[in-house]
């Protein structure tokens, strides 16, 4: 670890730098490749590591969004500390989604289908919910609040978003030395010799679903508060549930770099696609979800660890 | 058309009732005949086909060009059509899922959400996002049986979906070919034993797949908008209905196919219809956790 401790501290002092030198447009393609590493590192707690493949993460995220939103809006409550209360309740979702899924042993396939239709029963009870304004969403108003989470310039986000993306580096990393750790990696690999062996995968899969479960509701809030605006459409659909597993599956799902790795190239390669002088900026926008596409098929077959593996096979 | 009609909710007559049961009827033939593709992918190769959903789109802009521009009709067109995605799947199951098939499950599903994305991209890189439709010399012809108003292009894409459904059920039941398929779906290992050419069957069956979507995707165009997100809905429905059905099975999911089809009629009738979706996955995630092998399946070992 303290090896690799010197390269990480400078890589951080070199992304606090960036705002220094880069303009708000580059700042805002910073953060939005900031964030998509953050949700890719924490549905990677649950897919990577526990190899508990959710397909509902979409779930959390929404009640991050929407728990620190509605907190704000209707108790006056900072989405600073919004985050932390959208963060437990999904834990506590996530914790008895998991318990009610694993009781009846639902797994592989069949687990992810499951954690599927529970966000698709999540939007659908959003969009008829009048409380939080159904399909029509929320919009925020756009102020200089630093004591509440709006800032005007680009900066703060940004930081923010670095912030975010080194915590959940650290903890991937404690969690990947740690005790609970080993049990996530050998339910993963093989369920029954872990139970055979002493584990308590029963508890181990729960407590991957309730860490990494409140780890995306912290995103769901930052989104609320950098776009201001939220609605089922954009929060509950399989849309961030797609941002996580392109980054973690194409990085190397299981290990910290690699979903960083995945979201930074996916974040960067669409935003270069955008910046060629093509004229119809529509297509560039489904021409490079296209070249996405491909590229995901194409490490996938050849790649199945994701690029990480790449670096490891030459050391 | 009776008062009660006017009285929504409140009391729904009969006739409304009717009408409803007979949509669902309808559209659930189709749905049945898009999960049994589905399904017969995932029982021989054990890949869930994310993509499948996208392949009924691929297969009904085929169609709506084909109208638009040489006037075929959608049903004339199958001519083409099926024959054609024949060979998209096989085309499909050499490139990309061959390749996969030993890979976890994990690989299957994202590597068939590629393929997904990357349909919907293509035609929405060459289409455009917005909705389109085709209106055929009986797209709105209908005859009356008694109360209830029997609209033609539906009753006929639901007679050849399930004469599909039929067709299918007889070539897996006494042809030697699917025999052959039937036994890799049982016991790989043991099929590739006794002498059937297991790759042969995978790709025969992918294809198959395949071509049901194309088939339902076909005979729908008549009465059906299309756009390159219309997958999603086909796909949710298939991922149920075959769950319902225990996954694998044909017979289940031609029960799941109605079952749905019935649920998403009714509970328009009598519940939001923006809640249906979320009543449908509701029954999903019931089942998977009571019933996992399905309601209509019987439990392994």
């Amino acid at each position: 670890m303290s090896g690799r401790l010197a390269p990480g501290l400078v890589a951080v002092a070199a992304a606090a730098a960036v705002p220094l030198v880069a303009g708000q447009h580059i700042l805002t393609a910073l953060i939005v490749a900031l964030h998509a590493s953050y949700l890719a590192l924490a549905w990677n707690v649950a897919a990577g590591y526990a190899g508990q493949f959710s397909l509902g993460h979409s779930l959390f995220y929404g009640i991050g969004a929407y728990a620190s939103t509605m907190l704000y809006l209707k108790l006056g409550l900072t989405p600073w500390a919004g985050m932390f209360a959208g963060a437990a309740i999904a834990g506590v979702v996530g914790v008895l989604l998991a318990l009610g899924v694993y009781r009846y042993n639902v797994r592989g396939i069949f687990f992810a289908l499951v954690t599927l239709g529970a966000a698709e029963v999540a939007k659908g009870l959003a969009d008829n919910w009048d409380w939080i304004k159904g399909p029509v969403g929320i919009l925020l108003t756009m102020k200089a609040a630093p004591g509440e989470f709006f800032f005007l310039r680009r900066e703060p986000y940004y930081y923010v978003a670095l912030a975010m993306v080194v915590a959940m580096l650290v903890i991937s990393l404690v969690l990947e030395r740690s005790r609970l750790g080993q049990h996530f990696l050998a339910v993963r690999e093989d369920e029954a010799a872990a139970e055979a062996s002493g584990v308590d995968t029963y508890r181990a899969k729960t407590i991957a679903i309730g860490l990494s479960a409140a780890l995306t509701a912290f995103a769901g809030s930052f989104y609320a508060q950098f776009y201001l605006y939220i609605s089922p459409e954009t929060v509950f659909t399989f849309e961030p549930q797609l941002t996580m597993m392109l980054g973690t599956m194409v990085g190397g799902a299981g290990t910290a770099l690699g979903p960083v790795l995945g979201s930074v190239l996916f974040s960067g390669l669409g935003e270069a696609l955008r910046n060629l002088p093509f004229e119809n900026t529509r297509q560039v926008v489904i021409g490079s979800k296209l070249v996405y596409a491909i590229l995901l098929i194409v490490i996938l077959i050849y790649l199945p660890g994701g690029l990480i593996t790449l670096g490891r096979r030459r050391s | 058309m009776t008062v009660s009609s006017y009285n929504a909710r409140a009391m729904i007559g009969l006739d409304v009732v009717l009408q409803a049961l007979l949509s669902g009827f309808f559209m659930g033939s189709v749905y049945a005949l898009i999960a049994i593709g589905f399904t017969l992918v995932f029982g021989v190769t054990d890949i869930v086909n994310f993509a499948h959903g996208h392949l009924v789109m691929a297969a009904m802009f085929v169609s709506y060009f084909l109208f638009k521009s040489a006037h075929i009709d959608p049903y004339l067109s199958l001519v083409i059509v099926l024959p054609a995605f024949f060979g998209v799947g096989a085309l499909l199951y050499v490139v990309v899922i061959q390749r996969i098939v030993e890979a976890p499950h994990s690989a299957h599903m994202m590597v068939t959400l590629g393929l997904l994305l990357v349909f919907e991209n293509l035609a929405n890189l060459f289409f455009g996002g917005d909705l389109r439709g085709i209106t055929t010399t009986y797209t709105t012809s209908s005859f009356m049986v008694g109360p209830v108003s029997v609209p033609l292009a539906r009753l006929a894409a639901a007679v050849v979906s399930l004469l599909a459904v039929g067709a299918l059920s007889v070539f897996l039941g006494r042809t030697s070919l699917g025999k052959a398929i039937r036994a890799a779906a049982n016991n790989r290992e043991g099929a590739a034993l006794v002498g059937v050419n297991v790759p042969r069957v995978y790709l025969v069956s992918f294809s198959l797949g395949t071509m049901a979507a194309a088939l339902a995707g076909a005979v729908i165009v008549p009465f059906s908008l299309v756009s390159p997100f219309v997958g999603h809905e086909f796909i949710l429905k298939a991922f149920v209905i075959a769950v319902l059905g225990g996954l694998g099975s044909v017979g289940g999911a031609l029960a799941g196919g109605l079952l749905i089809g019935f649920v998403e009629a009714l509970s328009s009738l009598y519940i939001s219809a923006s809640l249906g979706n979320a009543i449908v996955f509701a029954i999903l995630i019931a089942v998977l956790l009571y019933r996992p092998w399905g309601i209509f399946g019987q439990a392994k070992v």
